[in-house]
């Protein structure tokens, strides 16, 4: 066990004003949004802007024999045409290499040179007055290409005599992990049972509502590139695009302003981030872009895709002693930049255990290339499909011993007074109230009850099914987890920048971004309940390179313990030149100088006082009244690093009643129960949205959403919303929802991350829900996602023969 | 995702619309509410010279009963037809039909013409065409003529159109006094184009069924009449267990092709879950009758 | 190229448009108003819904030279902040119906649209009725909550 003990140190964090914490305030981000004023980079205009396409691969894999641009040219209205050779010299290709040592590179030009590798890369790009054109002339690009056969399958590309489609590969993998800690054959030969499942969760894809977009602009005055750019992490795209464009860091500024949601799409850079800047600089010339949702369904990323082989080592007492874990993740045609293709596959394997007291564990893997679409991240990453598989196998454990899937649970989760408790996955979780969860969960829906409608229901002919998931997550993780991820950027680190104006109010400038999380408001909330000063009398501002200190950027639940860390830290350090100068204008000690509502006096003498605001003015408008040593600024920054760099774990329960139709196998859901436990709660109404929306796309991932390919032809068969299912309004059942507060011992005010424990759980509660439903036809194993109409009512009909294999542990 | 070069043509009457359609009907693509064609033209699978707008064309809107038919006006809003009281009394089973076409702002645009001439296997209204074999009225320059819907229908997406013909009315025989109907849908979402549909009318005298007509949308390349199912209702009293019985008659009777998304035998399970819920939906409005 | 006039949130604009110009891109480009979003292009996510002649339709599926001599309602010509915030706007501001906004617009002008025909929807009525609105953000449930702070709003005012 590590000693983490030196990291529970006490901020020195004091809330004058406790009533801004933990209060429901109104986002301060609607005005404008309702209004339909929000600015996203696709209303971003500039004078004489041009408007740019792309020619994208029709085929899986080729090699390019020519790209013929001449008829599209010679259009009026296009200014340009560049191809994979008119940018192979002027940008780099994209490598994004993690540190393990069974890494292969793969290297990605930012417009396809030679070879293509998966159906939609980008070929070409064609630059005109408007983007009707601009399509007009992209139809008339000639493509000469020599099929290949594609790779379309992870067993095609772990075959032995796999022919990989990167230069210099060996295998057909990008990496493969292998972890282990305790006896794992000794536990698994002593135990009274295992079992053994396979557990496969589908490809889909964070389809958030605005499309990626990107306007870039060169100004000619300084030779700065500014680039409006649909991103949740501007520091990163302007590192990222500086280095593949080579062009300066210091004369790129990336401007993101209102973004239409992210969801970890918009955390990667992309070749078209870079290309559009390219084109801007060689024209001389505003140019716009913006996706389309062909283009975001089939050639951004797409997420999850994991086949994961369980095995588990328990006892007749319910007892879980040891697992096994072997993870394939179809990882597309290229490592993303900056979090690589180990990304799904690591965290997978160091996440299998969960949030259960395993005492042995050994995880395995591999990432492997394929014709597809790069894979990215996407809200709770590789934590979805690892849930989704742990909880399932913990829910067939449970049927085999025919206990409750509830106290199961119970009886191996980590237990409050254990922490922190270093996971044989190799995390180490801060804090936590799993068992707590679990029961209140239990509480709030009431089980017993729930069991007993359903048990009426049957008798009616109806088919309701009830399921529990449980676990917990690593949020907020910086320098440590990504060192030894050793991926291109070490992700450690947030800074926010606090500035106090002469009338005492505040802007807080911070590196994160948001794309519907609320921080404007939120961190709003933080600052005041600090400064004791009114909550409109703080902006806060991000998103522009050029004001907004760099750092990391939202993804992985971090913006509130990191870039809210990094505020309170700054804030704390704000205050304490307040507190020295009121004790210099009131005679006082600092010790004995008390805040409340804006207001300074010594304690027990609240007559004599002096407001922020007074301050404020003297330090900025009377410099002269200044103490010796104190200089004319109330401005503080602070580089928050999330020390130990390993995240804070978030838990959370959810609880799920499904009807299955017995006749088409459709699944609706009825009832929807969660708690969460994310730390103290800044805003609970924007932690609410987070769970609301987080389950909505826990949904989609478990009953409709397929980023379905041709295995034969490579070709991406959901390319519209005609045929990738979007849950609706009727899809989403009302939430029911409870908190608990347990904080993390490490983080500033004890926050966790919030933003993805909903998506996370609702695929395994959804699978553990049907499969209880099911359990009504017969044996049945729920063991592949989406549960579409179709799969279970392959399901309903595979148990009423009676053939399915059921999930038989092997006797002892 | 923008729509290639046309030129737009929009005239106000009917002489002039199909004058323009009979000057280059090869090249010239009709729009109505445009819910289906401008998807496609967006997305660049449909191009063409011309774009022939009804839109402004008077009278080709609106509904009535002649005689023992509904006449419904190609440019008649699938929402119209939805809330028409006229509709309502006349035909039911298409003002049914009509509350599962997509969405209210789909069916605010989209025409019943409109999706009659689309002949998607899927869609809706087509099958109510089917079941009760509407007659589907087509004029061009060279005069009018009317064709059966199982006539008209030839091909998923095709349809027996003459390239300078515009659908201009579609006939719906008006409900016998009495008669049952039902209509049932499958589909994976809610407004999302169903997999399978299935629509039911039939008589009855004595508590016995006749003059059944019933037809599957989406198991084959247009919707179809299920003639087995129609006569194994003959002379027999409507139960659920008789719905149960034809549902899997009609399942028995299709043959739906393999896609991507939806196997053949889900397809055919689903023609059967469908030709029954719409058979127990005319069994409870006759209930409702009685 | 064609002279099209048309009369947006009240306003008689007169343009020049090419024939193929769909009406959102009108909206968004020509007429500046960029509150009207595009969301898929093609009919399935409402995103780009706003009130012609008072009906909901979706501006991605219409020619904008097909709006020539309409009344046209987007999201800004509804209402706006401070002081003139339409109740659906209050609904989605009060219960949090938006996180990143893009949908909002079209949720908005997609409940107005159900409002304006059923004042006291049921929870049932509001999810059918928005079922064509994608919204990845909120999981719907504020949204549905929204509306009926709206309708509550309404009827408040009748009576
Ligand atoms: C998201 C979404 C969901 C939908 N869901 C459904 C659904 O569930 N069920 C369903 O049935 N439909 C659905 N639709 C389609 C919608 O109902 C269309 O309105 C309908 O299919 C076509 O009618 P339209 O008037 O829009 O025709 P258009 O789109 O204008 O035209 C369709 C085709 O018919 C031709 N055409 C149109 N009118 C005539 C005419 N008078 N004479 C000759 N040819 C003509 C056109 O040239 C074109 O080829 C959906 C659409 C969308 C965008
Ligand atoms: S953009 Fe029009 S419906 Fe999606
Ligand atoms: S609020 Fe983001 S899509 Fe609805």
């Amino acid at each position: 066990m590590r000693d983490l003990s030196a990291y529970s140190v006490d901020h020195g964090i004091e809330i004058a004003s406790p009533n801004m914490l933990g209060a429901s305030v109104k986002r301060v981000e609607d005005p404008r949004l309702i209004g339909g004023h929000g600015r996203y980079v696709t209303d971003v205009e500039r004078p004489g802007m041009l408007h740019a396409t792309f020619v994208r691969s029709p085929e899986a894999h080729a090699l390019i024999r020519a790209v013929d641009t001449t008829a599209a040219r010679e259009l009026p209205g296009v200014v340009a045409v560049f191809t994979g050779e008119d940018l192979r010299e002027a940008t780099s290709a994209i490598r994004a290499d993690a540190g393990y040592p069974t890494w292969q590179t793969s290297a990605r030009p930012i417009l396809a040179v030679d070879r293509v590798r998966f159906v939609g890369e980008p070929m070409a790009m064609v630059v005109a007055v408007d983007r009707y054109v601009a399509e007009d002339a992209a139809s008339l690009v000639m493509l000469d290409l020599e099929s290949l056969p594609p790779i379309m399958t992870v067993d095609q590309g772990l075959a032995p005599d796999v022919e990989p489609f990167h230069d210099g590969w060996e295998t057909g993998c990008y990496v493969t992990r292998s972890k282990e800690s305790g006896d794992v054959d000794g536990l698994f030969a002593q135990a009274d049972h295992t079992l053994k499942l396979r557990m496969t969760t589908q490809r889909y894809a964070a389809v958030p509502m605005e499309g990626r977009a990107v306007v870039a602009e060169l100004d000619p005055h300084d030779e700065v590139l500014t680039i409006w750019d649909s991103t949740q992490v501007p520091h990163l795209a302007r590192t990222g695009i500086s280095q593949h464009l080579g062009h300066p860091e210091h004369r790129v500024r990336i401007i993101a302003p209102d973004v239409g949601g992210g969801f970890g799409l918009k955390c990667m850079v992309f070749p078209e981030e870079i290309a559009i800047p390219f084109a801007a600089r060689a024209l001389r010339r505003p140019v716009k872009w913006v996706e389309d949702r062909v283009e975001n369904l089939t050639a951004s990323a797409h997420a999850r895709d994991a086949r994961d082989d369980l095995e588990i080592a328990f006892n007749d007492d319910g007892e879980l002693l040891a697992l096994k874990a072997h993870v394939v993740i179809d990882s597309g045609a290229y490592s993303v930049w900056p979090y690589t293709a180990s990304m799904e596959l690591g965290t997978a394997v160091n996440q299998m255990p969960g949030p259960y007291r395993f005492r042995a564990y050994r995880g395995e893997g591999a990432a492997v290339a394929t014709n597809k679409t790069p894979h990215g991240p996407f809200r709770g990453v590789s934590r979805v499909a690892a849930t989704f598989a742990l909880e399932r196998v913990v829910d067939e454990v449970a049927r085999f011993l025919d206990m409750d899937p509830i106290e199961l649970r119970k009886r191996n989760l980590i237990r409050s007074d254990e922490f922190p408790w270093e996971s044989p996955g190799g995390y180490v979780f801060d804090s936590g109230s799993y068992i707590e969860s679990l029961e209140k969960l239990a509480e709030m829906s009431d089980v017993a009850e729930l069991r007993r409608r359903q048990r009426d229901l049957r008798e009616q002919g109806r088919y309701i099914g009830i399921g529990v998931s449980c676990f917990n997550e690593q949020t907020a993780h910086s320098f440590a987890e990504y060192a030894e991820r050793g991926t291109p950027v070490v992700v450690g680190y947030d800074k926010a920048h606090v500035r106090m104006d002469a009338d005492g109010k505040v802007t807080v400038f911070v590196d994160t971004h948001a794309q519907g999380q609320g921080h404007e408001t939120s961190y709003a909330q933080l600052v005041a309940a600090q400064l004791s000063i009114p909550f409109e009398d703080v902006r806060v501002s991000f998103g522009d390179t050029e004001t907004a200190p760099a750092g990391m950027g939202t993804f992985a639940s971090r913006s509130m313990a990191m870039g809210g860390g990094s505020i309170q830290l700054a804030t704390r350090d704000l205050k304490a030149k307040l507190v020295r100068l009121a004790a210099h204008m009131l005679e006082a000690s600092p010790e004995d100088v008390e805040l409340r509502e804006g207001m300074f006096f010594p304690a027990g003498a609240p007559a004599r006082s002096v407001s922020v605001r007074e301050i404020a003015r003297m330090v900025h408008l009377q410099s002269n009244k200044l103490p010796p040593g104190e200089d004319p600024l109330l401005e503080t920054s602070y580089s928050y690093r999330g020390d130990p760099g390993t995240g804070t774990f978030p838990n959370c329960a959810q609880l799920v009643v499904v009807d299955v139709d017995p006749d088409t196998g459709k699944v609706t859901l009825l009832d929807y129960f969660v708690v969460e436990d994310c730390g103290p709660v800044i805003n609970p109404m924007l932690v609410e949205g987070q769970i609301h929306g987080g389950v909505a796309q826990g949904i989609g991932g478990a009953l409709f959403e397929h980023s379905l390919y041709d295995e034969e032809s490579g070709q991406p068969l959901a390319t519209t919303f005609l045929d990738y299912l979007m849950p609706g309004a009727t899809d989403v059942p009302d939430i029911r929802l409870e908190h608990l507060y347990t904080p993390s011992p490490w983080t500033p005010g004890g926050v966790k991350g919030a933003a993805e424990a909903g998506t996370t759980g609702s695929p395994a509660a959804i699978a553990n829900a049907v499969a209880d439903a099911l359990r009504g036809f017969g044996d049945v194993l729920v063991d592949e996602l989406p549960l579409t109409p179709e799969r279970v009512y392959a399901h309903i009909l595979a148990a009423r023969a009676a053939q399915a294999t059921p999930a038989t542990p092997d006797p002892r | 995702m923008k729509p290639a070069q046309f030129q737009l043509l929009q005239p106000t009457t009917r002489a002039e619309a199909l004058a323009v359609l009979a000057e280059q009907p090869d090249e010239t693509v009709i729009l109505a509410g445009g819910q289906s064609l401008v998807p496609l033209m967006n997305m660049r699978f449909v191009t063409a010279e011309r774009i022939l707008d009804l839109n402004r064309v008077s009278g080709l809107g609106g509904v009535e009963v002649r005689g023992d038919r509904l006449v419904v006006g190609a440019m008649t809003r699938h929402r119209e037809a939805e809330l028409s009281p006229v509709v309502l009394d006349a035909c039911p089973l298409l003002a049914h039909a009509e509350r599962h076409v997509g969405y209210v702002s789909i069916r605010n645009r989209g025409t019943v013409g409109g999706t009659i001439a689309h002949a998607d296997t899927v869609a809706q209204v087509p099958c109510v065409a089917v079941a009760l074999d509407a007659r589907i009225v087509l004029e061009s320059v060279r005069g009018r003529r009317e064709l059966a819907a199982g006539d008209f229908f030839v091909g998923n997406l095709m349809n027996a159109r003459e390239p300078d013909e515009a659908v201009t009315e579609v006939h719906f025989p008006v409900r016998p006094v009495g008669s049952l109907f039902g209509f049932a849908e499958f589909a994976r979402k809610v407004g999302d184009f169903p997999l399978v549909t299935a629509a039911v009318r039939l008589e009855q005298g004595a508590g016995l069924s006749r003059s059944a007509r019933i037809a599957v949308g989406g198991a084959g390349p247009t919707p179809v009449r299920l003639a087995e199912c129609e006569s194994a209702l003959e002379g027999r009293e409507l139960t659920g267990a008789l719905a149960e019985e034809v549902g899997r008659l009609a399942a028995e009777s299709v043959s739906p092709a393999d896609s991507p998304f939806v196997s053949t035998d889900y397809r055919r399970n689903l023609v059967r879950v469908v030709v029954r819920r719409a058979l127990e939906q005319a069994l409870d409005c006759g209930e409702e009758l009685r | 190229m064609r002279e099209i006039e048309i009369t947006v949130n009240g306003e008689r604009r007169r343009e020049a448009v090419e024939d193929r110009r769909l009406l959102l891109d009108f909206i968004r480009e020509d007429l500046c108003l960029t509150g009207t979003h595009a969301g898929c292009e093609h009919g399935a996510c409402g995103a780009c819904t706003v009130l012609l002649d008072g009906q909901a339709v979706r501006s991605c599926l219409m020619f904008a030279a097909q709006a020539d001599g309409s009344e046209l309602t987007t999201i800004e010509g509804v209402g706006s902040y401070p002081d003139r915030l339409h109740p659906v706007q209050e609904g989605f501001w009060e219960e949090h119906g938006l996180q990143c906004g893009y949908c909002t617009p079209g949720m908005i002008m997609a409940s107005i649209d159900l409002l304006a025909e059923n004042p006291s929807p049921s929870d049932e009525e509001i999810r059918e009725r928005l079922a064509g609105n994608i919204c990845r953000c909120t999981g719907y449930v504020n949204i549905v909550r929204a509306v009926h702070h709206a309708a509550a709003a309404g009827r408040e005012d009748q009576s």
